[in-house]
């Protein structure tokens, strides 16, 4: 007898199956499925980079004679100043821009996804307000604001980087999470779960905040690819990430600082960054373009998209 | 007075726009008894689902209940209860079903997980506990393998089984009256007979209450034993089932009723009521239905009729009432005339 699959293997598949999003994915473009792939494939060898790195990180080969090599059988990607692997450093620069940018994102998205909720759910001038003080953050140039931070918070650590870039994230994600949960607030179950007795606070984590996810997810997806730039610009200018740990911008910041011939040096960390946020925009475009019904093909549309598509 | 379970008295729910104030309810007053089925009759607009969310209390600003309304459940006036306690009674004590089963369940949610919120939130039941007890409003409400269902998701469903399951997710706490709003309107024929059935078996069952709310007055027929009509956002009459198909008296109810196709009657075409219902920021003076109706005299365009007294449990907001000889001289409606001179 068949075993029945278990309520998370039907709440995946299900989940799967009902936002458009995963399960456009399948019949997504092949330059999507390629960003995604190369983009696990990025995160799966930053993950494993102490398994896999040919050399140790900070390792000096050779001082003496390995210093500021071309790229060789023995050094792919060269070696630089001090005689090291830039490979083995690209690896491990992928883990701490990587790491960087997807946490900084997450935070952005916890507090976004959390302010744009409440503004929704409270409404009346408690939403007014709300909203009026994001305008006011918004106003504020992101860059400029982080420098000015940066130049007061010297050195930074890593986990102030990524407050700091997540803390200045979330305004976008809270704007979408807000207009998602006042248009999903009005759907009837919502109305029903109140005649059922569902406090506020239920019906803002179990009903809306499952319902508004899908913007989120997309606004994540460019987000981190924006990070990864913003990171590597305060790297470059010499206030985001320092020595010993380094990430790719540090990476392009020193390589660009050395001799004219030593062109490996930047140009490793440099594609790996424009490489992984090409991923990350063509990945998010595919899914905000997947999850706005007028894109879809009809077929693949359930019948409230369907709807939409037909009225127009 | 004997006490009822519920009875309005003066409920009136205003809505407060831009463009005035819409008397969306104006004055409502009726009663149900323990186990008792009373069914609400009427237009889209004539304030019947906003007198069933004035009940549950779930009518949101600019809406309101105007102070010196009265609803009094299980003795209690929830006009004034505490939003604290109102939920311990939503649900709990008084439980809604919706029109449309496929929005009124949360997209998201296995059907299962949904019918056990309510258990969970009104007796803190723990997670086991909870879905065993969904698992067995499941198999009550007539789904067949209850256990494999609970697993699936809204949209696995069909819409008769999303029904069952919105009725099931109303009956979980038992509660004393359950507000069912055009429960039937969005099936297919033949489910909505099957829906009746269960609604009318789980009531002997528990001996709850049901205020129906429908424009279907067949719906009506089949199920409640007291029907009240309302227009323009009042009760225009009110009657047991049996005498408001024999004798109904005000000109609206009759016009409902010759809408409605009858078994075994041969008729060229159905009636129909000319018009529509006034906009609730400006209900006509006098009779609020005059204007559409074809025995309109003088005396209905300035006096608003009170609900007179014309039989047993039988009150009707028509001056008919008083002058029946008006009936013999029925004459082209208001709204014809109008639009014929225009």
């Amino acid at each position: 007898m068949p075993t029945s699959p278990t309520r998370w293997q039907i709440r995946a598949s299900v989940f799967a199956e009902s936002v458009p999003g995963v399960a456009m994915f399948r019949r997504s473009s092949r330059s999507t499925r390629v960003a995604f792939a190369i983009l696990i494939g990025f995160y799966v060898v930053a993950f494993l980079a102490p398994l896999i790195a040919p050399y140790g990180v900070g390792e000096q080969v050779n001082i003496v004679t390995m210093k500021n090599r071309p790229p060789s059988a023995a050094h792919w990607f060269g070696t630089d100043n001090y005689s090291r692997d830039i490979l083995t450093r690209v690896l491990y620069g992928g883990r701490v821009s990587l790491s960087i940018a997807t946490l900084a994102m997450l935070v952005a998205a916890f507090v976004g996804t959390f302010y744009g909720l409440v503004a929704a759910v409270a409404g009346g001038w408690i939403d007014t307000l709300m909203m009026r003080v994001l305008d006011a953050f918004l106003a504020i140039p992101r860059v400029l604001l982080l420098i000015a931070i940066l130049a007061l918070w010297n050195p930074v650590p890593l986990w102030g980087l990524v407050m700091l870039l997540g803390l200045t994230g979330w305004f976008e994600v809270s704007r979408l999470v807000r207009a998602e949960a006042l248009s999903v607030r009005e759907r009837e179950f919502v109305t029903a779960a109140r005649s059922l007795g569902a406090s506020r606070r239920r019906i803002m984590f179990w009903h809306l905040l499952p319902n508004v996810l899908v913007p989120v997810i997309v606004s994540v997806t460019t987000g981190i690819g924006n990070v990864i730039v913003l990171e590597a610009a305060l790297s470059f200018i010499g206030i985001g990430v320092r020595e010993p740990q380094s990430s790719w911008g540090t990476m392009f910041y020193e390589g660009s600082n050395a001799y004219a011939g030593t062109w490996w040096w930047a140009l490793f960390p440099g594609l790996a960054i424009v490489i992984t946020v090409m991923c990350f925009n063509i990945l998010g475009d595919a899914l905000r373009a997947l999850l706005d019904p007028r894109h879809l093909p009809r077929a693949a549309l359930g019948t409230r998209g369907a709807a939409v598509a037909s009225a127009e | 007075m004997a006490e009822s379970l519920l009875s309005l008295e003066n409920l009136r729910t205003y809505f407060y726009s831009d463009v005035g104030v819409a008397r969306a309810v104006d004055g409502v007053s009726f009663h149900i008894d323990a186990g008792e089925t009373v069914g609400i009759v009427g237009e889209s607009g004539c304030g019947k689902s906003v007198t069933a969310l004035s009940i549950l209390r779930l009518i949101a600003p600019p809406g309101r209940i105007e102070p010196d309304s009265r609803i009094v459940f299980e003795g209690r006036d929830l006009v004034t209860l505490r939003e604290n306690e109102m939920r311990r009674i939503r649900g709990n004590r008084i439980a809604m079903i919706f029109q449309e089963p496929m929005t009124a369940l949360n997209p998201v949610f296995t059907v299962g997980d949904q019918i056990a919120e309510v258990a969970r939130v009104h007796e803190r039941a723990a997670k086991k506990a909870a879905w065993s007890r969904a698992v067995e409003m499941l198999e009550l409400v007539g789904i067949p393998a209850p256990a494999e269902r609970a697993r699936e998701y809204p949209h696995q469903l069909s819409g008769g089984m999303r029904q069952r399951v919105v009725i099931a997710m109303a009956l979980v706490m038992k509660p004393a009256l359950v507000i069912a709003d055009e429960p039937t309107t969005a099936l297919d024929v033949t489910i909505q007979a099957q829906i009746l059935d269960l609604l009318k078996d789980l009531q002997q069952r528990f001996g709850t209450s049901i205020l129906l709310i429908t424009h279907d007055m067949g719906v009506v027929a089949e199920t409640a034993s007291r029907v009240i009509v309302m227009y323009g956002g009042e009760i225009v009459e009110e009657a047991p089932v049996s005498r408001i198909f024999a004798q109904p008296h005000h000109p609206y109810t009759a016009g409902l009723l010759g809408a409605m196709p009858r078994v075994g009657e041969t008729r060229e075409r159905l009636q129909t009521i000319p018009g529509t219902v006034p906009p609730p920021t400006n209900w006509p003076k006098g009779c609020r239905f005059h204007d559409r109706c074809q025995f309109a005299w003088e005396r209905t365009l300035h006096e608003h009729p009170p609900l007179y007294d014309i039989g047993p449990g039988h009150r009707s907001r028509c001056h008919l009432a008083v002058e029946p000889e008006r009936r013999q001289q029925p004459h082209e409606p208001l709204v014809v005339q109008q639009g014929a001179a225009s």
